[in-house]
């Protein structure tokens, strides 16, 4: 069983990953800001952050950061997916500490494909 | 040797002394366009035909000259004396490579350092930069602007290909290497075979060509086969800068479209799998008709695989391929043994399609594909070997957002940023996740993202098992694949074959567009003597009339003889005249060669001689012309190393630096006079006079009685020379004498001029042609001896009375001039004739003035064909040469001008 976090402050936005990312085998987390996620990433086991980068309270760089810091953490792989598909956004992601970086909207089969490749599984039946 | 070599060579001699011709021009007063492109065209003529024979250093050499004046044409590159000097060496070295090829010594692993250094040479003045001066190939950067990670071909370059069958296909797919392809569309120029182009030639020596396909048009009967109305299109595997290359000189007639070869590979199969689509489509249809389940089944599931493979177009190709492989072979197996064809496409498309996969997944039977082909669920796969040992490690077939997240964590591993405690956790695990494998360190992680993103080392597998395969199993295969069997195979090959002789035929063809004719000069000979030989028979029939006359006692019989033989004599002397105008070739023939001697030598005395050729063209017989050649060559030696002096004197003496040598050709009635005229210093007459004394050609008594203008005929004499210091150029044991026999030889006479301080002028007087003469026939002691018509002023019949005495000379007093006689007897070393009363004598015109020859009997004049005396006669001077007459004697015809000689 792999553990997915989606840290959106949109229900929409989180309901609509929820959706694609969802498989038999994965457990699927929701957080709405970057202080939620980071409360309940640790002391749980989580395979993969989704991020959103405009949240409030802390936004997804922030969050990135963090998640970086933190021992626990540090190895789990950041996706990041943003509304602007500027470059210099996806640099600062990367620069946070993202592994990955999509733009809205998110191509449902592409966003399937990449949890797939990180985390495995997830044959879409 | 062979024929062609001989053609080969003759036609490139041409080339070479037309191209130099044109570069002396050049030097001489300034580049133009159509000059240069002159020696562009003789020398791209030259390394094409080159080609032909398999003489690599000399195409070479010829390649690198041609390029230089591309360069210089498209006004890269200025035109130099620099460049003119080395493109005179490399015309010259190519010479050098005709005379050891005709006489078979060439030694081409000589020629190879040769060629490399003057190639060198030659381009360095291209690019200064590329070659250093050494090195030949130009390394510049691909200018190619094809990606290699093109997946597919688009669908312009999918058209573009159309033309290549489609059991090519197969093939293809197995014989591509190298990481790009190329379409070459040839279109050659309608009048190609004129300038002995060969397209089908210039096609296959392509770097690695492939495949090519003949467009050859519905033609006419009435079409012009002699122009080249072909196009052709060729596929092969190399990059466009070697293209490029291979086809600079076809510029504007070709196309060339560069693929990557991946992306041909991709589309190859993606052909096969539609064809096999198409098959299982056919067989579903028939099997819902037949109510046949298990086919039903089978072909639904091969159709399904194939649509499979086309939804997932590049994502996931490979992968897919081996689903479909997978159900082709269930289908098989549940039809059994009598298969039919789509089983048969099935296996065959197996075979070839698993065998290149075969490559990539590292499986070779087809339960192990299957299993791979449902790897979606079972990925990541697991292998316990090193990453860093890439042929052991079971390749992964990357999706292209595999690819992207991979190339993305290379990245972050290579980025500025990168800090090793915090990124590298989140990286090695996702990339672990991707390859199925574990990482220690950043080293290892990105040697392996490196090694499962570089598809080179796939496609080079791939490659490798490819090329192992023989070409029978890839034709029978390819016949396989196809729905007629009986048609593929071989037919791109017999198709190409077959296309290849039919364009070639107008090549062989003969070629009735050219105007000129070239004939080996011995059968040229041949011919004349045939018609000397006509002529002497001819000749024969007068005889035959006066004898029917006189012992037949036929005057009828006579006069018929007569009127036939006004006939004869009319055709053959315009038989006669027609080919002596093919012997006829303007003087240029052999003047072109001289100004390149002249500026050799006058370079290497460090004199400035200008040469000024006139007359060129003056029409001269070959064979006189050629034999002239060398004396001329003296003749102006003589000029450039005495006539004309050194700049410094030059400027002395108030000339200007510029020394001038006129060559000079005028026709006079049937002769031609050349001139040879210098500016320079002049000979002194007194210190000719001086030297030929001291070297006892004149003895003291005429060293008081010559006249300067005698005294200047004295460098004619045996054993002269006017330099006091031999130098390397003449004074080599040829004198003039050796000069003046030659011009003797051939019927001519030479005289000198000079004025000291303002120069020298040779004047030669030749025959226009050798070969047929009006002669006057004359009896010296019941032999028949013969005069040049044109040396005869008069014959008069005088009493012995009218020869008086002067001092130890004959003379005759004719209208009140003196004329000096000259009694044949003695000068040909006859017996004294006893005293008669009357003498005849024929008057003759000399360079010196007339003369009178005493002869004993006059006869008529007649046409001979003038042969030259050879053997041990030929040193006989006073005879220029002997023809044969009507009744088979033979005539002696005297050299009026040595007999006087001896005489005087």
């Amino acid at each position: 069983m792999k553990t997915v976090m989606i840290v959106d402050d949109a229900t929409t936005v989180r309901m609509f990953h929820k959706k694609l990312v969802s498989t038999p085998d994965r457990i699927i987390e929701e957080a709405e800001n970057g202080v939620e996620a980071l409360e309940k990433a640790i002391g749980t086991q989580v395979d993969l952050f989704l991020v959103d980068v405009n949240m409030p309270k802390m936004d997804g760089y922030r969050l990135c950061k963090e998640i970086r810091r933190n021992e626990a953490l540090r190895a789990v792989p950041v996706i990041m997916i943003s509304t602007e598909s500027a470059n210099q956004d996806a640099e600062r992601a990367y620069q946070c500490g993202a592994n990955y970086y999509m733009t809205k909207p998110v191509d449902a089969d592409m966003l399937k494909s990449v949890v797939s490749a990180v985390i495995g599984g997830g044959a879409n039946e | 040797m062979s024929e062609l070599l001989d053609v080969f060579i003759g036609e490139s001699r041409e080339n070479l002394e037309s191209a130099s011709q044109e570069l002396l021009e050049i030097q001489s007063s300034g580049s133009s366009s159509e000059r240069v492109d002159k020696i562009f065209r003789d020398l791209h003529t030259i390394k094409g035909s080159s080609d032909l024979f398999d003489i690599k250093p000399l195409t070479r050499l010829a390649h690198a000259a041609e390029d230089l004046l591309d360069s210089v044409r498209a006004n890269e590159v200025a035109f130099s004396d620099d460049i003119g000097e080395l493109l005179l060496e490399a015309l010259d070295q190519i010479s050098i490579w005709f005379d050891e090829l005709e006489v078979g010594s060439q030694d081409l692993e000589q020629w190879q350092p040769i060629s490399t250094n003057l190639g060198a040479k030659l381009r360095y003045f291209i690019d200064p930069d590329a070659s250093d001066g050494a090195g030949i190939k130009n390394e510049a950067s691909p200018t190619s602007t094809v990606s290699l990670d093109d997946k597919f071909l688009t669908d312009e370059q999918i058209d573009l290909l159309a033309s290549f069958s489609e059991n090519a296909d197969i093939k293809l797919l197995c014989q591509v290497e190298g990481p790009y392809c190329y379409l070459v569309r040839y279109t050659p120029d309608e009048g190609c075979f004129f300038r002995g182009e060969d397209p089908i030639n210039v096609l296959l020596a392509l770097p690695g060509l492939k495949a090519f396909n003949i467009d050859m048009p519905e033609l006419n009967h009435d079409a012009d086969i002699y122009n080249c109305v072909t196009s052709i299109e060729a596929l092969g595997c190399a990059d466009e800068d070697a293209i490029k290359q291979h086809m600079a000189y076809y510029e504007g007639q070709y196309t060339v479209t560069v693929f990557s070869s991946q992306a041909l590979r991709a589309s190859c199969v993606s052909k096969i799998i539609d064809n096999v689509a198409q098959i299982a489509d056919q067989t579903l249809s028939d099997a819902l008709a037949d109510n046949n389940l298990e086919q039903v089944n089978a072909s639904a599931g091969l159709l399904l695989a194939s649509q499979d493979i086309g939804d997932a177009h590049c994502d996931d190709a490979k992968r897919a391929t081996l689903q479909f492989l997978s159900a082709a072979s269930e289908l098989d197996f549940l039809r059994g043994p009598e298969s039919s064809s789509v089983a048969e496409t099935a296996e065959s498309a197996n075979e070839s399609i698993g065998q290149s996969n075969d490559a990539v997944v590292g499986t070779d039977d087809t339960a192990n594909v299957s299993v791979l082909g449902n790897a979606d669920e079972d990925a990541p796969l697991e292998s316990n070997a090193k990453p860093s040992d890439i042929s052991a490690r079971p390749e992964k077939i990357l999706a292209p957002h595999e690819k992207a997240i991979l190339t993305q964590q290379l990245t972050l591993l290579n980025s500025d940023n990168y800090k090793s405690e915090f990124m590298f956790p989140s990286i090695s695990g996702l990339v672990g996740n991707i390859l199925g494998e574990t990482f220690s360190d950043e080293g290892t992680l990105a040697l392996a993202i490196c090694n499962a993103l570089d598809d080179e080392t796939i496609n080079e597998q791939a490659d490798e098992t490819l090329k192992q395969q023989s070409a029978e199993d890839m034709s029978a295969v390819a016949t396989q694949t196809t729905d007629t069997p009986e048609k593929a195979g071989n037919n791109t090959e017999s198709n190409a074959l077959n296309s290849t002789n039919e364009s070639a035929q107008p090549v062989k063809a003969e070629r009735q567009a050219v105007k000129m004719l070239k004939v080996d000069q011995a059968k040229i000979d041949y011919l004349m003597d045939i018609v000397g030989e006509l002529t002497v028979a001819k000749n024969s029939l007068p005889y035959l009339a006066k004898q029917a006359e006189e012992e037949g006692g036929s005057r009828k019989l006579s006069k018929q003889i007569k009127a036939h033989f006004s006939i004869v004599n009319r055709l053959t002397e315009s038989l006669q005249s027609a080919v002596l105008q093919i012997r006829m070739v303007p003087v240029s023939h052999v003047f072109q060669r001289y100004p390149r001697l002249v500026r050799d030598l006058a370079r290497k005395l460090d004199k400035k001689i200008e040469l000024f050729l006139q007359g060129e063209d003056t029409e001269f017989d070959k064979n006189l012309i050629e034999s002239l050649s060398e004396p001329l060559i003296h003749l102006l030696r003589n000029s450039i190393d005495h006539g004309i002096e050194s700049p410094a004197e030059r400027l002395a003496a108030g000339k200007s630096e510029m020394g001038r040598i006129d060559l000079i050709a005028t026709p006079l009635d049937d002769s031609v006079i050349i001139e040879i005229r210098d500016d320079g210093k002049g000979i002194d007459p007194t210190k000719i006079k001086l030297l030929a004394f001291q070297k006892g050609v004149i003895s003291e008594a005429q060293l008081e009685s010559l006249d300067d203008n005698e005294a200047l005929q004295l460098v004619f004499a045996a054993g002269f020379s006017t330099s006091e210091q031999v130098s390397d150029l003449s004074g080599r044991g040829v004198g003039m004498d050796a000069v003046k026999t030659m011009v003797s030889q051939a019927g001519g006479t030479i005289e000198m001029h000079s004025e000291v301080g303002v120069g020298t002028t040779f004047k030669l007087l030749l025959p226009q042609t050798m070969s047929v003469n009006r002669v006057m026939m004359f009896e010296v002691s019941d032999q028949m001896f013969g005069v040049g018509m044109d040396a005869v002023v008069e014959t008069v019949k005088v009493p012995t009375s009218d020869i008086q005495r002067i001092r130890n000379e004959h003379v005759l007093v004719i209208r009140e001039k003196l004329i000096p006689l000259c009694n044949l007897r003695d000068a040909l070393g006859f017996d004294e004739a006893e005293e008669k009363e009357e003498h005849s004598i024929l008057v003759v015109s000399a360079p010196q003035g007339e003369f009178g020859l005493i002869i004993d009997k006059f006869h008529e004049g007649i046409d001979v064909i003038q042969k030259p005396l050879e053997g041990v006669l030929a040193g006989y001077a006073q005879f220029s040469g002997t023809a044969l007459l009507g009744d088979g004697r033979v005539l002696l015809i005297i050299n009026v001008q040595e007999v006087l000689a001896k005489c005087l």
